[in-house]
């Protein structure tokens, strides 16, 4: 994939990726660190994509192996000094709204801030997984071959995951 | 609604990409272009240099000229080369130092040859002197053909995409799904001729491990797992697996073992598995004991329901289980179910506070899906153990 390929990916998936960076990060600094790694070395690896029938997929499990990688990096930093959290508009922004109601409104925020709490605190074998099934919306057989797992892992994966949720969310409710 | 679809549908409007965002700034995007501009110049400057070539086990080489191979019809490495505009390597495999393998195997209704090789170094003979060297690489020339004899589609057309051949090298002692061209940082060029697809392949250069094994595998997958090919944990070979269903090819290369660079070797694998590959190595021993779990279950559970699938409007199979529970079942593994038998490849175990849980999947024998639901008390020591996972995970711990 010549250059010209590589910038229309950008621009045609550089909005779930940003997500999942940012998500997978915990940090708007770190996420944008990673989105632009990530697409650095999808220009190093442009010859494989290719070969790739999910480019998506591809970027997304770059991004993956990227912060993997450095994650030991990101988490010194992060005890030094938290960086580029989100502020409270960013995270209202954040939510997605079914009503025009404030109240309503300011609950389901809350709901979702819960949710995405809860999720950036699972252990890392499980998050992985549930971010690229719920924010990027790649199906287990694609997780499975990108993550090089076999796909009873990952439902396995996704199971854990969903029960900690929703124990924790359930302890988080029931406490407010 | 069932508890866990108000989970799943919870989680996708709190994650979903396109829903919730965050989206990346007009900035962002522009700084992000502008560097993949910079590192695309600078490595297709990298590609033009890095043309080092040399002979790879001298004493195996098979100098063929290329009229040889018209008795195939197929084109010689140093043709493709040219096919591709590469006029070093053109050069470096129509010399005698390049390796002629011409092995042909037939696999997944598909015909594959492993035509040559050459190695990566230092050639200045094909090289200009002031001319930055990259770093060292494989190159592999590779032919597939429809066993049939049908054309391959070429590769303008929308058929082409539809059907993926991946070709890498496996070592012996690294596991095929963490050690291959994608972890190497490979790549290929392709053409169609006459029917033909032709691929040079690039990759690792893995003379540094030529004490050991090495193969060129060729499969139709998408990427290697740990299913593709068979890898013995004792001795570290890579064989082919007599149950895949499409192409499954190994073409071991005749490496010189005296070109074996241990220390280079280690660096190599560093670089490509990198510092912490523990976390995605597959855990042979984890998943036996894993499926034994599940057997037992089966085996000394109690069956605490019998139901039929039910299929949805795209094809999938699913089983509703206990209190909100549902597992899917895929169009194609509900076929490879014959009857009278069971679905082997699930060993999913699910628990509460109290049981094992386990979902065994068959198809009785008037041919229709079903689903048991088997339950196994946990033992005082397993509740115990559950106890001290929950304290882990919850102060953000490592899993247990």
């Amino acid at each position: 994939m010549e250059l010209a390929g590589l910038e229309q990916l950008a621009e045609q998936y550089g909005g779930v990726l940003y997500a999942f960076c940012n998500q997978l990060t915990g940090s708007r600094q770190e996420g944008e660190e990673l989105y632009q790694e990530t697409f650095l070395k999808a220009v190093e690896l442009h010859r494989q994509i290719d070969a790739v029938q999910n480019p998506k997929g591809f970027l997304v499990a770059v991004a993956a192996r990227l912060w993997r990688n450095r994650r030991r990096k990101y988490a010194w930093r992060q005890r030094i000094a938290p960086m580029g959290q989100w502020d409270e508009q960013e995270e209202q922004q954040l939510t997605q709204t079914y009503c025009n109601n404030p109240e309503e409104l300011a609950l389901q925020w809350e709901q979702q801030r819960l949710v995405r709490q809860a999720v950036s605190e699972l252990p890392d074998k499980w998050k992985l997984p549930v971010y690229m099934y719920y924010t990027v919306g790649l199906s287990i057989e694609e997780i499975a071959s990108l993550l090089r797992i076999p796909t009873g892992t990952v439902k396995s994966r996704l199971y854990k995951a969903r029960k900690v949720l929703k124990e924790k969310l359930e302890v988080s409710w029931n406490e407010k | 609604m069932k508890n866990d679809e108000k989970l799943d549908d919870l989680l996708r409007r709190s994650l979903q990409a396109e829903k919730t965002g965050p989206v990346p700034s007009a900035q962002i995007q522009r700084e992000t272009i502008e560097k993949m501009r910079e590192r695309y110049t600078m490595l297709s400057k990298k590609t033009r240099k890095s043309l080092c070539l040399t002979v790879l086990g001298a004493a195996l080489v098979v100098a063929v000229p290329a009229g040889a191979l018209a008795a195939w019809q197929l084109l010689s490495p140093a043709q493709i080369a040219h096919e591709l505009q590469n006029n070093a390597l053109e050069k470096a495999f129509a010399s005698e130092e390049a390796l002629f393998i011409n092995q042909s195997v037939q696999s997944g209704g598909y015909r594959i040859t492993l035509l040559g090789l050459v190695s990566g170094a230092v050639c200045s003979e094909y090289v200009p002197s002031d001319v930055e060297l990259g770093q060292d690489r494989l190159y592999a020339a590779v032919a597939i053909e429809n066993a049939d004899g049908s054309p391959m589609p070429d590769t303008a057309s929308e058929e082409y995409g539809e059907k993926n051949f991946l070709v890498t090298p496996l070592i012996q002692g690294q596991l095929p799904w963490q050690v291959n061209i994608f972890t190497m940082g490979g790549g290929y060029g392709a053409f169609v001729q006459n029917g033909i697809q032709y691929r040079l392949v690039e990759c690792g250069d893995v003379t540094a491990f030529a004490d050991r094994n090495v193969w060129l595998a060729v499969t139709d997958e998408f990427s290697i797992s740990n299913g593709t090919f068979l890898y013995d944990e004792t001795t570290g070979n890579v064989s082919e697996n007599p149950d895949a269903r499409g192409v499954n090819v190994l073409f071991k290369l005749p490496l010189d073992a005296a070109d074996a660079d241990k220390t280079k070797a280690e660096e190599l694998l560093k670089q490509w598995v990198g510092d912490d590959a523990d976390n995605w190595e597959y855990d042979a021993e984890a998943a036996a004991a894993h499926k034994e779990q599940y057997q037992n279950i089966i085996r000394e559970g109690k069956m605490q329901e019998h139901k039929l699938l039910e299929q949805t409007a795209d094809g999938s199979w699913w089983y509703f289980y206990g209190d909100g529970g549902e597992m899917e079942l895929l169009p194609e593994d509900a076929q490879s179910i014959a009857n009278g038998a069971m679905y082997t490849d699930n060993t999913i175990i699910m628990a509460d506070t109290e049981n094992w849980q386990a979902v065994l999947l068959g198809r009785d024998e008037q041919g229709r899906l079903y689903g048991e639901l088997y339950v196994l008390p946990k033992t005082a020591q397993e509740k115990a153990e559950d106890e001290e996972d929950v304290v882990s995970i919850s102060i953000g711990g490592e899993e247990a």
